[in-house]
């Protein structure tokens, strides 16, 4: 008989287990339960800049934007749409009157001013505002 | 009633149903206001150690790695909660009689004791615990109303496992002795 057995195998172990054990006043459970603070919610956290991996979006984004730049290269055979010689082309002819127009605007004095302040407060702003929303919370 | 097993309601407090843990309070309420109450030997203090140590172990629910029962984690920090708050009085420990504890044999104390009645051997018994140090009731309480393994006893007193062995031992001759002398005494 080993020493555990010694401790467990007789009168007295009996004895001691059949004397009931004490017990604590009767609303015992709820002064506890008061005095708990419920636990807040499992938060479900994720990783956004991770989620990304999991859609086949920005795979098909990017097999896009592979098949663009292949189709519009002077590849042969692959050349599929037109080069970028005739893109830039283009783009000259559409945008020149845009930036033609710009030109003569800011060469107002009047205008660049308005512009220049108008802008830096719109900045100034919207800095202001990423700011306090982010300190908000 | 019945409970379930106590992982049962840490999962559910741990999803957010708070009202879980009534049944963890109510399933071991009795044991740890038993250490509490063998350690501070007063109702008042036992309560409201064993109150905090359950409110302490709700807050400290997320930490509890599990690595051992959760039964064996609350009896700890009620002990050392016990423990604590004795800490200002100065324990007087009651050295055991080496005497008693070495030259009396179990079997020798047993026939004597054995054949009064139950209810007679129990106020034995209640009488010689009273004579224990404080430690030795929470041992006692421990191991055979808890139903704690020498380890998980060790684990919650601190003490080493031979050590928890030996002190059981010495425990019981103490008891059987206390419980023999007592009886004789009353025959005298």
């Amino acid at each position: 008989m080993n020493t555990d057995d010694i401790l467990n195998d007789d009168f007295l172990s009996d004895l001691i287990r059949k004397m009931p054990l004490e017990s604590p006043s009767d609303g015992f459970v709820n002064k506890v339960m008061n005095g708990i603070e419920p636990l807040p919610a499992p938060i479900n956290e994720s990783y956004p800049s991770f989620i990304w991996v999991k859609s086949s979006i920005p795979y098909f984004v990017i097999g896009l934007a592979i098949a663009l730049i292949m189709f519009s290269s002077d590849i042969p055979d692959f050349n599929f749409i037109y080069g970028t010689e005739y893109l830039s082309g283009m783009f000259i002819k559409v945008f020149h009157p845009l930036v033609a127009f710009l030109k003569t605007l800011l060469s107002s004095r009047f205008i660049s001013y308005t512009l220049l302040i108008g802008v830096s407060a719109g900045f100034i702003f919207i800095v202001d505002k990423l700011f306090s929303r982010r300190f908000a919370a | 009633m019945k409970y379930q097993d106590d992982n049962f309601y840490i999962e559910k407090v741990l999803n957010g149903d708070s009202s879980a843990y009534a049944a963890l309070v109510d399933k071991h309420k009795n044991l740890v206001f038993s250490i509490a109450l063998k350690v501070l030997n007063s109702r008042e203090d036992a309560e409201e150690i064993a109150q905090d140590a359950f409110i302490k172990a709700f807050h400290s629910l997320k930490s509890f790695e599990r690595k051992s029962k959760f039964s064996t984690w609350l009896y700890r920090i009620v002990y050392n909660a016990a423990i604590s708050h004795t800490r200002k009085r100065v324990l007087e420990t009651i050295p055991m009689d080496n005497y008693v504890i070495y030259n009396y044999s179990e079997e020798s104390m047993r026939p004597g004791v054995e054949e009064v009645d139950m209810n007679e051997q129990q106020q034995l018994l209640i009488k010689a615990m009273k004579k224990l140090p404080e430690e030795d009731n929470v041992l006692i309480t421990l191991f055979y109303h808890g139903n704690n393994s020498i380890e998980e006893i060790s684990n919650i007193t601190g003490l080493s496992a031979s050590n928890v062995k030996v002190r059981l031992h010495r425990i019981r001759k103490k008891l059987h002795s206390d419980m023999s002398n007592m009886l004789s005494g009353r025959l005298n």
